[in-house]
């Protein structure tokens, strides 16, 4: 199935994914481990032990596990309307995979 | 570069210019010789496209770009010899287009040799 | 880490004095000498005569070889660029860009080479041109922020030169050297490492 392929976490939903901040300009966010509970077009609000936590998307780095695989992706390259990112997702996956 | 908007296009200058030689020189080997000069002078680094836009064994036009302009000016006055004829160029004056050149400098110098007694 | 792109190739550790971690080596058609048993990552030139011939080329190329595009026509070099399949347009003395070809690239995220190698063959009124060329074009890359990498483009052992130079030499003629070789290690590792996908997104453990 084309999906199971770990790039088209771009385009899939990220509600109910677990999520980690590995990186961000904010060093309290640093380690914010949690399920991501909504998404909007510049953040993720993640269901930590903590409580509820909104983190933005852009500038940060998170760690995601999709499919078996453990990802990291840049916040920027999710940072659409959560309606438009599957279509965006799509598109930057065409980009950068070529032709194949 | 082909094809760029008129924002980014280059600014040109057109030097027009008086050859007094003791013998007719040819358009190539004085655009070569102006082009040696300035190679001569400021090398590979300083140098920028010159061309001879206009010229008659007389009277002609340099053109070059703007940002270059000076150092072109410059190279036209050190130019004391085109292969093996000495000349004197004297450089008549500098505009921002090939017709208005033609019409301030030009023209004046050609009536300037008849009746003005200039 | 330091990639430089190369039309030979030099000894692995050569290339580690110099600077260079690794290297894309291009060839066109695989006949290279020892070609077949380097280590570095495996790239293949194409010198079309016209669209036609880019396309019949294209399709035969290999998908683990970075694919570049050798030409001295603007047009070829703009066709090339809508290419879905090349990674980057080489450059070398004759080579032609216009401005339609750098917007383009910027968009279709497809890498511009600009070389050392050139500046070596040329002297005089000829490399003036290319001197103010180059930086034309450097300006161009830098208004529309297409990817572009700072390479030696060397063919044999005397035009190779180290990463500091090239730095060097390019940043006077007006390069953002960092962006240049961010863009140089991202195309590195598309080819050389399986757990790099684009810029930002890598796998760490595969199930």
């Amino acid at each position: 199935m084309k999906s199971m392929k770990p790039e088209y976490i771009l385009a899939h939903e990220w509600i109910g994914l677990e999520v980690e901040v590995v990186y961000s300009p904010n060093q309290y966010e640093v380690g914010l481990k949690g399920i991501v509970i909504n998404e909007t077009m510049n953040t993720l609000t993640l269901r930590t032990e903590e409580g509820y936590k909104i983190v933005a998307k852009r500038g940060r780095t998170f760690k995601v596990r999709f499919k078996g695989y453990v990802l990291r992706v840049k916040g920027d390259l999710i940072a659409f309307r959560p309606e438009e990112r599957i279509k965006r997702g799509l598109m930057l996956i065409k980009k950068a995979k070529g032709w194949w | 570069m082909k094809g760029l908007p008129p924002s980014l296009r280059k600014r040109k200058r057109y030097i027009a210019f008086h050859l007094i030689a003791e013998d007719r020189v040819s358009k190539v080997d004085l655009s070569r010789a102006l082009l040696d000069e300035l190679l001569s002078l400021f090398g590979e680094w300083g140098a920028d496209e010159v061309w001879l836009e206009y010229f008659d064994g007389e009277l002609g036009i340099v053109g070059c770009y703007h940002a270059s302009l000076e150092k072109v000016k410059v190279a036209i006055t050190l130019m004391s010899r085109v292969g093996e004829v000495k000349v004197n160029p004297v450089v008549l004056g500098v505009s921002g287009t090939i017709k208005r050149c033609k019409k301030k400098y030009l023209e004046v110098l050609k009536g300037a040799s008849s009746a003005n007694g200039l | 880490m330091q990639i430089d792109f190369l039309r030979f190739t030099p000894d692995k550790e050569f290339l580690k004095c110099l600077g260079f971690e690794n290297a894309v080596v291009f060839a066109e058609n695989g006949d290279l000498e020892g070609y077949e048993n380097h280590s570095y990552v495996k790239g293949e030139i194409i010198r079309p005569e016209n669209p036609e011939d880019l396309r019949k080329k294209l399709r035969k190329v290999s998908r683990k070889s970075v694919v570049g595009v050798e030409s001295n026509s603007i047009s070829i070099n703009r066709e090339a660029v809508t290419r879905r399949r090349v990674d980057v347009i080489l450059d070398s003395v004759g080579r032609r860009i216009d401005y339609v070809t750098v917007k383009l690239a910027a968009e279709k995220d497809v890498v511009i080479e600009v070389c050392l190698s050139k500046f070596l063959l040329t002297k005089g009124a000829r490399r003036m041109r290319l001197l103010r060329e180059t930086e034309e074009l450097l300006r161009l890359i830098k208004k529309f922020d297409t990817p572009f990498v700072i390479t030696s483009g060397a063919s044999n052992i005397y035009e190779i030169r180290s990463a500091r130079q090239l730095r060097d030499f390019f940043s006077f003629l007006g390069a953002e050297i960092k962006k240049a070789e961010k863009h140089a290690e991202i195309l590195f590792r598309k080819f050389a490492d399986a757990n790099f996908i684009m810029n930002g997104l890598e796998i760490e453990e595969r199930p």
